[in-house]
């Protein structure tokens, strides 16, 4: 081949330049450019943070806190990525390329749990296996006398229950990489002599490997970011310290310090994570059906592996549910008004207009990323994605404080009200930081399946800019950028402290609604919320399955 | 061709301009609506526990109120922040450390109102009036009525005896109701002693610390440990939801210092837009009749002495309260903080 | 003459500090077929994406038409150049059928006479039964065909095909070249492609530029490509055959391994010089009586023909290609005479010699 076709080196220097001066101003560029200043605003202020040295508090921390805190939260993380992984590539693998009873419906009820939030989760956990609950309760009876009570509040129990909610980012990245580019190489692993299962493991799995970082990425930002599961177990981590600082010693520089830790875990991850992604390049090789190619798992082998769904399927999500259903109807008997129209019909719209933000953000990025591999635009992406493993509360006061001074500043100089202050736009801002790293990278991993040679060819054919995006690559991303706004919508949806604090008057989310409850130690009148919210949840998991049952199944 | 192109191209940029214009003006236009109102106020007390009073207000007086709920500090921050351009008139919080907080950031004003100071005892409101306690929470002693008898009990201090090895059950030390208790502590009995109370607590412990006082009494119920403390509307809330529960409250501290209460209270803001309203709302609520409508949503104690609280409350029995002002609960929060992490309450 | 279509004046390219293209110039008829050919490396994918405008040149200049489209200071977009493109792996658009991917570059798709100009190319390229389909749904020539009826859609002034036929297989590539030539030729079509297949370029091409290491070598017709080659290099690259050593005698004699050939000298030479004296294998006749002997070091079937590796006396190797009844072993010694009408020779002691019959 000549050194020059097919060549990513060189292929990075195709990039068109008009003349100098647009080779600065590129609308892509600057967009993709405000998009990560967005970010960074919060970024900032978190990082000015240092300007106002908290030595107090931090040598506190330090002599008291520290060491526990870091353990914790490496157990933690280290637990929720073994245990997703895990469950995440062997179901994604079982219901791609197998084929064994039930795996029509466990394609898509395996995602079910990405609806149900970890705080839920959580607090259904605790109320289903701790010292009141049922399962002990029930073995206290049988056995008098005979059953000490177990403490379930563990570094397992945490764990377990944050992977059980996580694991399906995961599952759906693999999954889709298993389906569009497992099987030619598996047959060519095949041929060359290994059986299936070695053939997994040395073809098909190494193949995936992007797409299961990805999905691991998400699970490790935001096992960070998590204060609702961890606060429900009283399992202390970085979070908690953060809230401690903030809400306990009223410092708020303290707290955006502690944070500081955080954006740099988590850009420390994403640099891991760009090189070893960087040295493989991936392109979709028409599109491959594994449909008539299923290895049938025949046998115990077969029912093993519905076994095995079908367990993930009851605990992860139809146990808690049912629970949620069990406490909503027992509330519903005593309490009259349980009707939450007006917050579901809030957190549609919110959901909704956040992802449809999201996906376009992430496209815009993922595009400029295409077109312009220059240490700009890689470092606008990587920071517009950040937010992700920010919590929740920290990001939202770095927002306000930050946005706040850029409302004044602009409401001063043009001698008007506030602008963005309590405005919807405001929160929108707030979602697309917070959950950019969601769309962004189903939307880059499709991207990068597209050859180059694609976007040339509709150049020499007279078809570039805008309008290339939109008869060439959006049409080819689609599935990718379903993916984006569905899962943005499912963390929106699932959003509480962002929209808490950002919200403009009225816009009560069902999260807030669940919030507000259980803060005040009423799990059971939550449990109405939070069947809604699930509810409301699937559907945006149902149509993602709908649309992957119908392109790949 | 190429003019085909190019008109094809301004109709997609015409269509991306159209949406992002809507969706802006949209956003744009929504917030100018929350200026259109008599009275806003921001709630770090949740809004099912809000929203009857609000109800209330406006049924007699006509003013409506608009009103946003959030987490305490972050509220403070969102007021801090908003500057003089802050729609919120008043800040409604829970805990006597919160509002000292708030106060000390500078976003509550200073309050003029003999009504006020009538019907608030001085110890639950600031010394300065810039924020006043609008109902009362106490935090009490609760134990198994068939495990524990309530002779054995006498002080929050006693329960570092080696006695309840083992039978203590408590919140987490992140929740503020146990900061202020601590905080109070400290200076009623000073820092050493208190730690060596906090030390004793731990050792006590039966399990580690739990996320709420709710999950404290389903414990002790369970069988897991015999005593705990809580606050007294979570005792009335589960009493409800079982009516056998084999649990009681005790009043500690009454030959000393007295139970330790809280409030939930309110201030003035800095850069209120209609100061006028929010006092005389705050008036009302702290008048006779308001304040039972505002304690009894959430089982609480009136602040105003005029008033009795409702009888299930009252049927736990009278006690002598802590008559230091609450307000240095906020004062000595970090202290407590650090004096309960060093002592490995988590 | 026609008039140049296109043109290339001492184009430069460098990746960094390595030079990709060195001065490389040439010029192509309108309606002509013109193809790069040169092996891995030698730079002409990227002297094909200088043409399209995908990338920059650093020194010279390309004209289309009357156009100046790129020089130092001044670059045309690749999609104002009206060229057509045809890609190695052909590019395909995955969402759109053949009929769309081939409406892609022209306007407005529902207007009747684009309609009936996207039927046309298809039935021109032979697709109408997978008008319909997707491109994951055809087969790998089917593709090339969509590929190409797509870049002729919007009446480029210049297709430009990048190894259009290295994904297909022999057979299939053979037909189909003689195809596309077929179609460009009826659409009066200026094209330029490359590839490092002799038979295609022979096959497709009116002009062939033989490239090595980023320097065109000899821009010229096949058949003087063969039996013109400008230096050793070209000699060596087109078609088959050895060089071996020769003193020239005098005008039209040379003294070599094979004896003394005689025969018209295609570059003047001085008397008394050593040269290198290309030997085709058809140059080289095999007959029993003849008194030179060559022992035969290998030997290919060809069917028609058979193909031997030749050992001379002078321990040099040349090929000869023979009727394939001439069945000989390896080994043995078989009688050879040359028949030579134009003997084709550089003189060794010529670096400048090559430098300057290039010019």
């Amino acid at each position: 081949m000549n050194a020059s076709c097919g060549d990513m080196a060189c292929r990075e220097r195709l990039t068109f330049r008009g003349p100098k001066l647009f080779r600065q101003f590129n609308g892509w560029k600057v967009a993709s450019a405000l998009i990560a200043t967005a970010v960074l605003i919060p970024l900032l202020v978190i990082f000015l943070s240092f300007l106002r040295p908290e030595t107090d508090i931090w040598k506190h921390i330090s002599e008291h806190l520290l060491a526990d805190l870091l353990r914790n939260t490496a157990v933690l993380t280290a637990g929720v990525l073994s245990l997703t992984a895990i469950m995440g590539v062997s179901l994604a693998w079982l219901t791609a390329v197998c084929e064994y009873p039930g795996r029509r419906l466990f394609v898509w009820a395996l995602l079910l749990p990405m609806a149900v939030p970890a705080y839920v989760m959580a607090f259904v956990f605790l109320g289903v296996f701790d010292f009141a609950g049922p399962v002990q309760g029930a073995l206290k009876a049988w056995l008098p006398g005979h059953f000490d009570p177990v403490d379930v509040r563990s570094a397992p129990g945490v764990i377990i229950v944050l992977s059980l909610g996580l694991y399906p980012y995961v599952y759906l990245l693999a999954r889709g990489a298993f389906l569009t580019q497992g099987r030619k190489a598996m047959e060519a692993a095949r041929s060359l002599g290994c059986k299936p299962i070695r053939a997994f493991f040395r073809v098909a799995l190494p193949m995936a490997r992007p797409w299961i970082a990805g999905g691991l990425m998400l699970v490790l930002m935001e096992t960070l970011a998590d204060f609702g599961a961890v606060s429900i177990f009283n399992y202390d981590t970085l979070t908690t310290a953060i809230y401690k600082a903030w809400f306990g010693l009223f410092s708020l520089d303290a707290a955006a310090q502690l944070s500081s830790i955080l954006v740099i875990l988590a850009l420390a991850v994403m640099l891991i994570e760009q090189k070893m992604r960087s040295r493989m390049r991936y392109f979709q090789t028409g599109r491959l059906s594994m449909e008539e190619h299923r290895i049938p798992l025949k046998g115990w082998k077969g029912w093993a592996a519905s076994l095995f769904c079908g367990l993930v399927f009851i605990v992860a999500f139809a146990l808690p549910f049912l629970r949620l259903v069990a406490w909503s109807l027992e509330v519903a008997q005593n309490q009259l008004d349980v009707s939450y129209t007006a917050e579901i019909v809030n957190s549609l719209i919110l959901a909704a207009g956040g992802a449809g933000i999201i996906c376009l953000a992430s496209l815009v990025l993922a595009y400029t990323d295409r077109r312009h591999k220059d240490s700009i635009t890689n470092a606008s992406i990587k920071i517009a994605t950040l937010g992700y493993a920010l919590p929740g509360t920290v990001l939202a006061v770095g927002l306000f404080v930050g946005f706040s001074y850029v409302d004044s500043a602009i409401a001063n100089g043009l001698g008007i009200e506030s602008v963005l202050q309590g405005s919807l736009a405001m929160l929108f801002i707030a979602y697309s930081v917070r959950f950019l790293a969601v769309g962004y990278h189903p939307a880059s991993s499709a991207m990068l399946r597209i050859t180059p040679s694609i976007d040339e060819a509709a150049r020499s054919l007279n078809v570039k800019g805008i309008k290339m995006l939109f008869r060439v690559h959006i049409p080819i991303l689609k599935g990718g950028l379903f993916t984006a706004i569905l899962l943005g919508f499912v963390d929106i949806m699932k959003e509480m402290p962002i929209t808490l604090m950002t919200r403009p008057f009225g816009w009560d989310t069902l999260a807030v609604k669940i919030y507000e409850l259980t803060s005040e130690g009423e799990w059971e009148r939550a449990a109405i919320p939070a069947v809604v919210l699930v509810l409301c949840g699937l559907i945006p998991v149902i149509l993602l399955v709908a649309k992957s049952e119908k392109r790949i199944v | 061709m190429v003019f085909l192109c190019v008109s094809l191209k301004e109709i997609m940029i015409r269509k991306v301009a159209r949406i992002t214009s809507i969706v802006l003006i949209v956003s744009l236009v929504l917030p100018l609506s929350t200026f259109a109102n008599d009275l806003v106020v921001y709630s770090a007390r949740k809004e099912h526990l809000i929203t009857p009073i609000f109800q209330a207000y406006t049924a007699k007086t006509g003013v409506e109120i608009e009103f946003t709920t959030g987490k305490e500090a972050a509220l403070v921050q969102r007021i801090l922040s908003e500057g003089k351009r802050t729609p919120a008139d008043i800040l409604i919080t829970v805990d006597a450390g919160n509002l000292w907080y708030a106060a000390e950031a500078g976003i509550l004003k200073s309050v003029q109102s003999n009504t006020l100071e009538a019907n608030i005892p001085s110890h639950l409101r600031d010394p300065e009036n810039r924020w006043f306690g609008l109902s009362v929470r106490a935090r009490t002693i609760v134990y198994h009525s068939g495990r524990v008898s309530p002779g054995t009990l006498s002080t929050y201090e006693a329960l570092a005896d080696p006695e309840w090895k083992g039978r203590l059950i408590l919140r987490t030390s992140k929740k503020v109701y146990n900061q202020s208790l601590v905080a109070m502590m400290i200076q009623d009995i000073g820092l050493d002693n208190t730690k060596k109370v906090i030390s004793g607590w731990v050792g006590n412990l039966a399990v580690p610390p739990l996320s709420s006082d709710t999950k404290v009494m389903e414990a002790i119920d369970s069988g897991v440990g015999d005593v705990g403390i809580v606050n007294t509307y979570y005792f009335g809330r589960l009493l409800k939801k079982n009516p056998r529960l084999p649990l009681k409250l005790y009043w500690p501290n009454q030959e000393t210092t007295g139970v330790h209460v809280n409030v939930s209270g309110a201030g003035v803001t800095s850069h209120a837009k209609h100061p006028e309203a929010a006092v005389a709302f705050l008036e009302w609520v702290s008048s006779e009749e308001a304040q039972n409508l505002f304690a009894d949503v959430n089982m609480e104690y009136p602040v105003n002495p005029q008033n009795q609280a409702n009888s299930v409350v009252q049927a736990w029995g009278d006690f002598k309260a802590n008559p230091r002002n609450v307000a240095s609960a906020g004062q000595y929060q970090g202290e407590a903080i650090r004096l309960m992490d060093e002592a490995g309450y988590k | 003459m026609k008039p140049y279509l296109l043109s290339l004046e001492h184009v430069q390219k460098y990746y960094g500090e390595t030079a990709v293209l060195k001065s490389l110039s040439f010029q192509l008829e309108e309606g002509a077929i013109g193809c790069l050919l040169g092996p891995s490396g030698c730079g002409k994918t990227t002297a094909l994406r200088t043409i399209a405008g995908f990338e920059h040149i650093q020194g010279g200049r390309i004209r289309i038409g009357s156009d100046i489209v790129s020089s130092t200071d001044n670059h045309v977009p690749p999609e104002n150049r009206r060229i057509g493109m045809v890609f190695q792996d052909y590019a395909l658009f995955p969402h759109l059928n053949v009929r769309d991917n081939v409406a892609f570059g022209i306007g407005k798709k529902k207007e009747k006479h684009t309609r009936a100009h996207v039927s046309d190319l298809i039935d021109l390229v032979g697709l109408e039964a997978v008008a319909d389909q997707y491109p994951h749904e055809l087969s790998g020539g089917q593709q090339q065909r969509v590929a190409l009826a797509r870049a002729l859609a919007p009446n480029p002034r210049l297709l430009l095909m990048d190894e259009p036929f290295s994904n297909l297989d022999v057979t299939l590539r053979e037909r189909l070249s003689i195809e596309v030539r077929n179609v460009l030729h009826q659409q009066g079509t200026t094209a330029i492609l490359v590839t490092h297949n002799q038979s295609e370029a022979f096959a497709m091409a009116d002009q062939i530029g033989i490239m090595e290491n980023g320097e065109l070598q000899q821009w010229d017709t096949a058949y003087q490509l063969y039996h013109r080659p400008q230096n050793p290099k070209v000699a060596d690259f087109v078609g088959e055959g050895v060089l071996i050593d020769g003193k020239v005698i005098s005008e039209g004699q040379v003294e070599t391994g094979l004896g003394l050939l005689e025969g018209r000298f295609s570059y003047p030479c001085t008397n008394g010089c050593p040269a290198k004296v290309l030997i085709r294998p058809e140059d080289v006749a095999h007959d029993d009586d003849s008194p030179y002997k060559a022992e035969i070091l290998q030997k290919n079937f060809r069917g028609p023909t058979i193909l031997y590796v030749l050992r001379l006396s002078s321990n040099e190797r040349v090929l000869s290609i023979v009727p394939s009844h001439h069945d000989h072993r390896v080994g043995d010694h078989i009688g050879i005479r040359t028949r030579v009408e134009e003997i084709i020779l550089f003189e060794t002691k010529a670096a400048k010699m090559a430098g300057g019959l290039l010019h």
